[in-house]
């Protein structure tokens, strides 16, 4: 009963949202006077001049940065058994999640363009540039900025949903087993840890990707424009005044989503070919044991790498930080000829206000997503509800612009728009999502004898949940809860188009701020984003600390 | 200062009062008949929420929005509340969802600042008030279709009264002044400049609303014909006419900023280009926003402006009415304030935003006149005298094919 309401209040308004895509991509949209069934605007953009390479573009650009950022996440796991540094490395990806994409493609841009900080920084001394060469590094013609762009982003996220995974996986049994069958530390990671890894992050990864696919706000700063990914054109269509340039939209959506699936089944059908090549060897017996030089080698290169990336994602948004406290700062100054706060002055009471509103929604949201969670979790699954799951994970494939269309007429058709209620029912779907992706796979293996034991202690269902189950997983409850958080605070079109354009909240003013010239005004933007979920962040870990101090040496994945 | 708080504060509002009353009645006594339907307007628009959906980018633009709050609060008791989109399109798709959905009462847009193809756009699917309100406004008075014909014709649509003239953008340049010696102020000197000094030029990629405007104000030096540009495409020799645009840009793009392959997605992106010395150019659609700039840090005190020598292609924008707003007349009132000289004079002071006034100077009372051509200057703004030089919008059908035409021939890829 709950959980079918739950899907329903998912559903409709997915439901919604579809139609608003379908409908018209297919020529049906009454009001403006055209209601006859048709295929021909969805064969028409094919032959329009640039969609095939956005398409490619689109593609490319996906699955490019998710290979990275899967297989970098995947290495610096395996490295992380051996030292100590992930407990730092947990620290410094915080700020990385809780900043929205476009914050974090704004700092990037500033960073590396040829007139950004590093070149401030070496010029004119080492480069002898008084102006900035015109050099085509960001945005380059081929996507690459995007997806540098988009790996800084994903790898966190992946990062911490992989630490929590792997803090439950029992790795050093398994690494003592293999290794008695001589396998070296590294490859029995692949060979035995790997398989049940990547199992429990599939879904994460898809999403990754399918967001890939669809990002826009970062795509907008970092890819290429001549032509642009899919996801951007369909994005401009939608802003265009006229009529056509709509029905265009709606059926870039679809092309969207038969992309989206697309790669994802590119993916799948790659991890079952690696999965395939490494069942041979370990059917002929390879060891690997002997390639320690090359493991070597693997390791530095990839340490060092990722080290590169999250390196350019946090000077991108130190850089930012910068430019809010910097009332001038020309070419080829390495810091402000003159430090000020007058970028503040503007509206710096409006800014609490604006906090506050984003806090209320954000827990809110984050705080029913999460019991709704929990509650879908501990529902057995039957196997009819394995195609709701996809309609869930829905808002989060498809453009939002054209999506939310669909639900808005639903939202004034019920009248209920411009309504706190409304706002937070929007986030919810984006929401939930994220929670369920993260608490779900290692809720579902959570070991079950602690709950028989529970149960032969003469605990109650409740009470195994509440005294077992619970504080055990209270590091990637808290964790999921702060993602959840991270994403509320980042939703821009969801709040608008559900409050009416009433409930600001800091990523609302950030984005009309970013749409300024000045820099100051983006470098506060980017402040404002960055502080709330970091608060968020902290004040989980220290609840953690003394709320469940007790439970401690029973949790899992700390 | 105790004296002056308690005493003569109050005389001195007295005095205002008792000036500004009198100046109300001259005015009332003029079209007495008019305003008896406006003071009626008034009465029902005390103590209503206005949402004003406006643009939100320009810090400068907000702080006159919040100016406009505090006025018609303390006047009218009418609460305006600015609702800062980042595309108008946004505001307009939230209408026509109002509109499928059968919300004809109590609309969540009360006001919307808009013009060319999003008021089309409006007006085709219905979604305005139906009488010609605008027209009606005091404030109308001071306006004079006949000499800036552009205020009733919204890039070549009539108005017919559904939208009230709020401003006027006018296309002018910004330079580098360090860089740039001489002004090229013709689209051939322009592109001589150009290919003298590769990679220091860029405009925003089309259907960006700045760069297709720099599209048009070139075209409009290369064509022989311009009266051709205020017919609909499609009853004239368009590809013909267009062509020596294209072969204007072909020969130039090698030598623009990343060799014209990649374009600045936006206005601000330019700016921000111009003010980091990538390039020695940029380009906005309103005579201040270079000064305001300079005003702001954003850019260096060496950044000025000039427009093109035969003239600025130049615009009105306007604020409009959805056709089921909650607080029509309060939006009215609110319209007419920002068309009052008082409102319009504040809104040209480059302190404050610089947009120039839609008023006709010579129908204004003496003293308004007086203070309108008293206003401060700036040096790196374009004098007023050459403002006059005025090149209006060309027909709309010319936005939609430029902009076609140029994503066909340098945004396909290859």
């Amino acid at each position: 009963m709950v959980k079918w309401s739950i899907i329903a209040v998912c559903m409709v308004p997915v439901c919604a949202g579809l139609a608003g895509v379908f409908l018209p991509a297919f020529g049906w949209f009454p009001l403006y006077g055209k209601s006859d069934f048709t295929f021909d605007i969805i064969g028409h953009l094919v032959s329009r001049a640039g969609f095939l390479h956005s398409i490619w573009l689109s593609i490319f650009t996906a699955l490019f940065s998710t290979f990275i950022a899967y297989w970098l996440c995947i290495f610096i796991l395996i490295y992380s058994q051996h030292f100590s540094y992930h407990y730092w490395l947990r620290k410094v990806i915080a700020p990385l999640i809780a900043v929205p994409h476009v914050t974090m493609a704004v700092g990037i841009l500033f960073l590396i363009q040829p007139s950004g900080w590093w070149f401030r920084i070496i010029s004119p001394w080492l480069t002898g540039w008084q102006t900035p060469a015109n050099l085509n590094i960001v945005p380059d013609l081929y996507g690459f900025s995007l997806v540098l762009g988009l790996v800084v982003k994903e790898l966190p996220f992946l990062l911490l949903v992989g630490f929590a995974i792997l803090k439950q996986t029992n790795i050093s049994g398994y690494g003592q087993i293999s290794r008695s069958l001589g396998y070296g530390p590294v490859s029995s990671w692949f060979h035995f840890i790997h398989p049940l890894i990547a199992v429990r992050l599939r879904l994460c990864v898809l999403i990754v990707l399918c967001f890939a696919v669809s990002v826009v706000d970062m795509a907008l700063i970092l890819a290429p424009s001549t032509p642009a990914p899919l996801a951007v054109k369909i994005f401009s269509w939608y802003q265009e005044p006229e009529i056509e340039p709509q029905f265009f939209a709606a059926a870039g959506s679809v092309y969207l989503l038969i992309i989206a699936t697309f790669c994802c089944g590119i993916w799948l059908l790659f991890g079952w070919g690696v999965g395939y090549i490494f069942r041979l060897f370990s059917f002929y017996g390879v060891r690997f044991s002997s390639g320690w030089r090359i493991a070597k080698l693997v390791q530095i290169g990839v340490l060092f790498s990722a080290a590169l990336i999250l390196l350019i994602g946090i000077l991108g948004l130190l850089s930012a930080a910068i430019w809010a406290f910097a009332d001038i700062w020309y070419f080829p100054n390495m810091l402000p000829q003159k430090w000020g706060v007058s970028a503040w002055e503007n509206g710096y009471n409006t800014y609490v206000s604006l906090a506050l509103n984003s806090f209320i929604i954000g827990f809110t949201v984050s705080m029913l997503a999460l019991i709704s969670a929990i509650i879908w979790l501990e529902i057995p699954h039957k196997p009819v509800l394995k195609i709701t799951d996809f309609f869930i994970y829905v808002p989060l494939l498809l453009p939002q612009a054209g999506f939310l269309f669909g639900m808005q007429i639903l939202i004034i058709w019920l009248n209920i728009d411009g309504l706190l209620f409304t706002v937070i029912w929007a986030h919810y779907l984006f929401v939930f999502p994220y929670i369920l992706l993260t608490l779900g796979p290692i809720w579902r293996r959570f070991d079950i004898r602690y709950e028989l034991m529970g149960a032969s202690l003469g605990l109650g269902k409740l009470a195994i949940l509440w005294r077992v189950k619970m504080p055990m997983l209270a590091v990637p409850i808290i964790t999921a809860f702060s993602i959840g958080f991270a994403v509320s605070c980042a939703l821009y079109l969801p709040t608008i188009f559900a409050g009416n354009g009433h409930f600001l909240t800091l990523t609302t003013e950030a984005v009309t701020l970013a749409a300024n010239a000045s820099r100051q005004a983006l470098g506060i933007a980017a402040i404002l984003q960055m502080l709330l979920p970091l608060i968020i962040f902290s004040a989980a870990g220290i609840y953690l600390k003394l709320r469940w101090r007790r439970y401690r040496y029973f949790r899992i994945a700390d | 200062m105790g004296i002056f708080i308690h005493k003569i504060f109050p005389r001195l509002l007295l005095a205002i009062g008792f000036c500004m009353t009198l100046v109300v009645c001259s005015i009332s006594v003029v079209s007495a008949a008019e305003d008896h339907g406006y003071e009626m307007l008034e009465e029902k628009a005390l103590g209503q929420e206005v949402s004003f959906n406006a643009w939100g980018g320009s810090p400068a633009i907000n702080n006159y929005i919040q100016w406009v709050a505090r006025q018609v609060d303390e006047r009218y008791g009418i609460r305006l509340k600015h609702i800062k989109l980042t595309n108008t399109s946004q505001a307009v798709s939230r209408i026509l969802a109002e509109k499928v959905a059968g919300k004809t009462e109590n609309g969540s847009v009360d006001l919307l600042w808009v013009n060319g193809e999003n008021f089309s756009r409006m007006i085709n699917a219905g979604l305005l008030q139906k009488d010609s309100w605008a027209f009606e406004l005091p404030s109308f008075r001071y306006v004079n279709s006949e000499k800036m014909p552009d205020i009733i014709s919204d890039f070549g649509v009539s108005t017919n009264g559904l939208e009230s003239p709020w401003g006027r953008g006018q296309f002018v340049f910004g330079y580098d002044s360090q860089i740039v010696d001489t002004v090229p102020n013709s689209a051939n000197k322009l592109a001589n400049w150009i290919k003298n000094n590769p990679g220091k030029f860029a405009y925003p990629q089309p259907p960006d609303f700045t760069g297709t405007s720099f599209l048009k104000q070139v075209l409009f030096e290369l064509i022989e014909d311009q009266m051709a540009l205020y017919q609909n495409t499609n009853q004239v020799n368009a590809s013909e006419l267009l062509a020596p645009l294209w072969q204007w840009l072909d020969d130039l793009h090698p030598y623009l900023w990343r060799s014209g392959k990649i374009f600045p997605s936006n206005y601000s992106h330019l700016v921000r280009l111009l003010g980091d010395k990538e390039i020695a150019f940029a380009m906005a659609f309103n005579p201040a926003e270079f000064a305001l700039g300079v005003e702001q840090g954003i850019l260096p005190a060496t950044i000025k402006s000039f427009i093109f020598d035969k003239g600025a292609l130049s615009n009105v924008h306007f604020v409009a009415i959805p056709f089921n707003a909650d607080a029509p007349e309060a939006a009215k009132i609110t319209a007419n304030f920002l068309l009052s000289p008082e409102a319009q004079l504040y809104k040209a002071n480059i302190k404050m935003w610089g947009d120039p006034t839609v008023l006709d100077l010579d129908l204004l009372p003496d003293e308004w006149r007086r203070e309108f051509s008293s206003l401060p200057q700036h040096p790196s703004m374009v004098s007023v005298e050459q403002l006059q030089k005025i090149i209006p919008e060309p027909h709309p059908s010319w936005v939609k094919l430029i902009e076609e035409e140029w994503q066909k021939r340098y945004a396909a890829g290859g």
